[in-house]
């Protein structure tokens, strides 16, 4: 007797590109990185991340270890566990909340703001004092 | 494996020869003493061609001892600062955690030898005290700890309990009258009292005018628990003469102070992967 070999059919259609999703946590990660590579680890950028089963929450911060670890909240992202968009995203510095559609929406609010120019001013006053000689111990 | 590079710089203000050090000795944990730049000025150079290092702030914000790493920040946890010791807990991504004490003790310009040792009782507590609460005691002291290693300070069961001997300090601990048994480090330092023409006789030269001087001394050391003792290799441990082939003695052979520093580095290594 002949077997029919079956094929199985693709009911989910065209998936989206796997490599070029990225998540919000992905993309602030990436620019953490960026700002301690940039400055040579002077500032080091991190990220916190808070999760429940309502929601992520992501905050991008910067340390100065050289000033005892100061840190200065950049701005969060917060979204839905399951479906990231729309997202709220939070100047920190200006207490400022915008709505992302969507990836290429995210990426122009958070360029927006880590251009902006309360940022460069809090980056460039932190970099001034983070050439701060450390003090030593009296004999 | 990891090398360890230590230095009582002095205020050496040369961030290009501390990042000199770290590139030609390979290493992973660059401890400065008398440190007399910013860390910041130290980071740019030591991440010219790329950004490996770190610096970890004391928790206090008094550096007793400065602590640049390749580690990432979460390997490295701060445990302790108690006056001029510092404890951190380093788990690296891979391998096995240890504790790392750091130090920069107090002179012998303030202090006679007996003060010192009574000192030392409470450092050697305080880490004890980490030992306990992190639950091992795989444990490197390394730093000026302004003693030779034959003094009270040094070798006392109440002191750091550091003696010359692997098989000895393999014992792990020892009861000492009227008090509870004493944890062991092994101190590989003794092997540099005296010349043997591959190293200078000591990491700190002094000369003075009382009628007893030692001149050179092996102020700059480390100390390792029994639990570490695998991962340390005896032959790994040196005093640095010389980086990028310049000497760091002066023509008289001699730590070159002028330039440098009183003081000579020591590296070593610990195998912790």
């Amino acid at each position: 007797m002949k077997h029919e070999v079956m094929t199985t059919e693709n009911l989910w259609g065209d998936l989206p590109e796997m490599e070029t999703a990225r998540s919000p946590k992905q993309i602030l990660f990436e620019q953490a990185s960026v700002l301690s590579d940039s400055t040579k680890n002077l500032l080091e950028g991190s990220v916190r991340v808070v999760k429940n089963s309502n929601l992520v929450a992501c905050k991008l911060v910067i340390t100065v270890p050289s000033l005892d670890n100061y840190q200065h909240d950049v701005l969060s992202v917060v979204h839905d566990p399951v479906m990231v968009y729309p997202a709220r995203v939070f100047d920190l510095a200006m207490s400022r909340e915008s709505i992302a559609q969507d990836e290429k929406e995210l990426l122009s609010m958070l360029e927006s703001i880590l251009q902006g120019d309360t940022t460069r001013r809090v980056i460039s006053a932190l970099l001034r004092q983070a050439h701060d000689t450390i003090e030593s111990p009296p004999f | 494996m990891g090398n360890v590079l230590f230095w009582n710089a002095k205020k050496q203000q040369d961030s290009d020869l501390l990042s000199q050090m770290a590139l030609e000795f390979d290493v992973k944990l660059l401890l400065i003493a008398e440190l007399g730049i910013s860390p910041a000025k130290v980071l740019l150079s030591l991440n010219k061609s790329g950004t490996r290092f770190r610096f970890h702030p004391s928790v206090d914000g008094i550096e007793q001892v400065a602590v640049f790493s390749v580690f990432p920040r979460r390997c490295i946890k701060q445990r302790r600062d108690f006056r001029r010791l510092r404890i951190l807990h380093i788990q690296p991504v891979w391998g096995f955690d240890f504790l790392l004490a750091v130090a920069h003790l107090h002179s012998k310009l303030y202090l006679t030898d007996d003060d010192q040792s009574q000192l030392y009782t409470e450092y050697s507590k305080v880490i004890h005290e980490e030992e306990d609460r992190v639950g091992h005691t795989r444990t490197v002291l390394v730093g000026d700890l302004n003693m030779s290693p034959f003094e009270k300070g040094m070798v006392s069961g109440h002191g750091f309990h550091a003696v010359n001997s692997r098989t000895k300090a393999e014992s792990r601990v020892r009861s000492i009258v009227g008090a509870e048994s004493r944890r062991f480090f092994y101190n590989p330092m003794w092997r540099f009292l005296g010349e043997r023409g591959e190293h200078p006789p000591g990491t700190y030269h002094y000369s003075g005018n009382r009628p007893i001087e030692f001149f050179w001394y092996a102020f700059d050391q480390v100390l390792v628990r029994p639990d570490l003792l695998p991962s340390f290799d005896d032959d790994l441990l040196k005093i640095v003469q010389s980086v990028n082939g310049e000497s760091l003695l002066s023509r008289s052979g001699i730590p070159n102070r002028r330039k440098y520093s009183d003081h000579l580095p020591i590296v070593f290594s610990l195998d912790y992967e």
